[in-house]
């Protein structure tokens, strides 16, 4: 199941990393606004791909050795991790935020209207998305 | 919370390595446990009783934080 999922990260790299070849080749020229897309979805695929690669070759070291197998499942499971991987991901949201309220004021200090419009569009998301999940968890626990 | 799992393991004559193992849990969390950083969920303080043979409340003393 493990090794399913680490070849899925694999195969979606690739595929991302094909379709912006692509439309290297489909977007013409003459639109610059959609010039840079090709190079940030391949820069992209490349970087899912390599992640993809090491989470495959990991997990094809861990098969072959029982004892590290065994490690990694209980590092994997281990309580204090899990609370430890928890608090770090809630101290991210926060810097998260921080960082988008401070770009969103600079685009608006620039004038940047759609830069504004789309950092302040995925601040609100990046806010509602903790409400929603503290509404889904509340259900769960 | 404070908890006597350092002074129950040594007269074991267990290990971190060992009791983690036995608790599967990382040496790690061990050593948090016994240094009182880490305070265990429930299922790890029933598995922890479970290994000692003895009671939650022999292993690890709950006070009351003072107001």
């Amino acid at each position: 199941m493990k090794q399913q999922h680490k070849s899925y990260i694999f195969y979606m790299g690739i595929l991302i990393f094909a379709i912006g070849l692509l439309l290297k080749f489909l977007i013409p020229e003459s639109n610059e606004a959609w010039q840079s897309v090709p190079f940030v979805m391949t820069g992209f695929g490349a970087g899912i791909t390599v992640v993809g690669l090491a989470c495959i070759f990991r997990q094809k070291m861990i098969e072959k050795d029982p004892e590290k197998a065994k490690q990694y499942e209980i590092a994997e499971k281990d309580e204090r991790n899990i609370q430890l991987r928890e608090k770090a991901g809630y101290a991210t949201w926060y810097i998260t935020l921080f960082m988008l309220a401070i770009l969103s004021l600079i685009f608006v200090m620039l004038d940047y209207k759609l830069q504004s419009f789309l950092t302040i569009g995925v601040l609100l998301i990046h806010v509602i998305s903790l409400f929603v999940y503290i509404f889904i968890y509340n259900k769960k626990i | 919370m404070k908890n006597r799992l350092e002074e129950l393991r040594k007269l074991r004559g267990v290990t971190q390595e060992e009791l983690a193992d036995r608790l599967e849990v990382s040496r790690q969390t061990i050593g948090s446990l016994e240094n009182g950083r880490y305070n265990p969920s429930i299922v790890l303080a029933f598995k922890i009783a479970h290994f000692f043979n003895i009671s939650i409340e022999e292993i690890f003393i709950f006070e009351e934080e003072q107001k």
